[in-house]
């Protein structure tokens, strides 16, 4: 039987709603045996639910003393290259002077330390009315402004609040690097593809505490999980005079700052 | 139903589901849900390797000095905060092979916390270090001459029991990091005690 021109049209119309259809509930079904096969042998994702998890993270500015050994340990934890414009994770100094100015800083991201690093030029001790140091990570942003831009969707929030960036579908165009308002992205200089913080995604999937949390020796960074109520980062949350990091921008950081200077951007 | 209704109730129809689907497929929010991506990226990052083990891995081996420290002023101090990540060292020692764990010069590493600086915190402990422990010429030494790093203490012990002028000698005879005044060289082996209180710094 021969098919009529208005028939053909009408068929390949059908045929292609469905096929659409099909694709969109593709995802959304379960899918019994589509697991990937694990490579690694490391079976503690495979107990590891993120949708049972909402971390948060909690520094305390009053408390850093800026010896910049989480942002070391986090360049070893996570084999960030040694360069000073790459970092997850970093220090920064404040240095508020007589004449209102305010002066920041942050030597090599402050892995070394400040110990041997002279005031910001221009900033006399004598002159400075006050000064803290303010650690710095990704705020893994519920409205992430990184994920918006990204052109290939090649960064995605999970369901347990983290950003994360495919490195298999990034192209390195950077536009994810320019729309973070806090800047925690960089390009890695060998693999082209954008890196930034991921709160340590394989250390807290198998229930240990992010590397800089580990190593900072006063107990300035805090992580927890936010389903927990009783948690001390919950309790915090709760408790005390929180703020994030440019609220004014809508991005709706999870890193949350204790008793911060409302001059810290 | 005329034509007209039905092509018009056709095009809503159409326009809407279109909508929703480009909606849903633009959203790098959603594009998990329609299959697009990253169902096994996340498992790539939660299967990196950890570098930091931290201090529950080096009591294993090296106990005492954990169970000192948590009992010190040092008790938030993770070991690899000062020795640096671990794994290498661990994997090493696992295989019962050497494993140097190597520390950068202590008067430094004790600096990048302890110096002075204006923006730390008004409570931490801090000294000058062009100042604080600086030995008498041609005497070297490091802050662990004095202080043990593993029991700080507060203020801190310090490594010698101070049971008598031998022992206050190590440290404050001629030539050590803080000699005692010549007007004491006279003075009775086991004097030091009946009028300093190291503990209060007189």
């Amino acid at each position: 039987m021969p098919v009529s021109r208005r028939r053909f049209i009408k068929l390949g119309a059908h045929a292609a709603f469905g096929g659409l259809l099909v694709y969109t509930l593709r995802g959304v079904l379960p899918q019994p045996g589509s697991r990937p096969a694990d490579a690694q042998g490391d079976d503690a994702y495979d107990q590891y639910r993120p949708q049972d998890h909402d971390w948060a993270f909690v520094i305390d500015t009053m408390k850093c003393i800026g010896c910049g050994r989480c942002a070391r340990a986090c360049k070893q934890e996570n084999n960030v290259p040694w360069e000073p414009d790459c970092n997850r994770t970093w220090v920064e100094r404040y240095c508020f002077t007589e004449d209102g100015e305010v002066h920041v800083d942050s030597p090599e991201g402050g892995i070394n330390g400040f110990a041997d690093e002279p005031l910001p030029e221009g900033v006399k001790e004598e002159r400075i009315t006050k000064s803290f140091f303010v650690p710095k990570l990704c705020n893994q942003c519920d409205n992430s402004p990184c994920v918006q831009v990204c052109p290939v969707a090649a960064t995605y929030k999970t369901a347990d609040g983290v950003v994360l960036i495919n490195r298999d579908k990034c192209i390195g165009c950077r536009y994810c690097i320019q729309a973070c308002p806090y800047g925690m992205r960089y390009l890695l200089p060998d693999e082209g593809v954008a890196d930034k913080c991921t709160w340590c995604y394989h250390r807290i999937t198998r229930g240990r505490l992010p590397a800089c949390v580990e190593a900072c020796p006063v107990g300035a960074r805090k992580f927890g999980d936010l389903r927990d109520p009783k948690g001390e980062v919950s309790k915090i949350l709760a408790e005390r005079n929180i703020s994030v990091l440019k609220p004014d921008m809508g991005t709706k950081p999870q890193a949350y700052y204790l008793d911060l200077d409302g001059a810290v951007v | 139903m005329s034509f007209v209704i039905r092509a018009g109730l056709m095009l809503v129809l159409v326009i809407a589901v279109g909508g929703l689907l480009m909606r849903t497929m633009t959203a790098s929010v959603s594009v998990g849900l329609i299959g697009l991506t990253h169902e096994d990226n996340p498992r790539w990052w939660a299967t990196r390797t950890i570098q930091n083990e931290s201090s529950a891995a080096c009591v294993e081996c090296h106990k005492p000095t954990r169970t000192a420290i948590t009992a010190s002023a040092h008790a938030t101090v993770d070991c690899e905060s000062c020795h640096g990540a671990g794994s290498e060292h661990i994997a090493l020692a696992r295989s019962g092979r050497e494993a140097p764990l190597a520390l950068a010069d202590a008067r430094d590493l004790c600096a990048t916390c302890h110096a002075a600086l204006v923006a730390r915190p008004d409570g931490f402990p801090q000294v000058d270090p062009a100042t604080h422990g600086v030995p008498a010429a041609g005497v070297t030494s490091s802050c662990v001459s004095c202080h043990n790093a593993h029991d700080p203490g507060f203020p801190p012990p310090l490594k010698h029991p101070l049971d008598g002028r031998a022992d206050c000698l190590a440290c404050h005879g001629p030539d050590q990091w803080q000699p005692v005044p010549p007007s004491h060289a006279d003075r009775g082996a086991d004097s030091c005690l009946s009028c300093h209180r190291p503990e209060e710094g007189t």
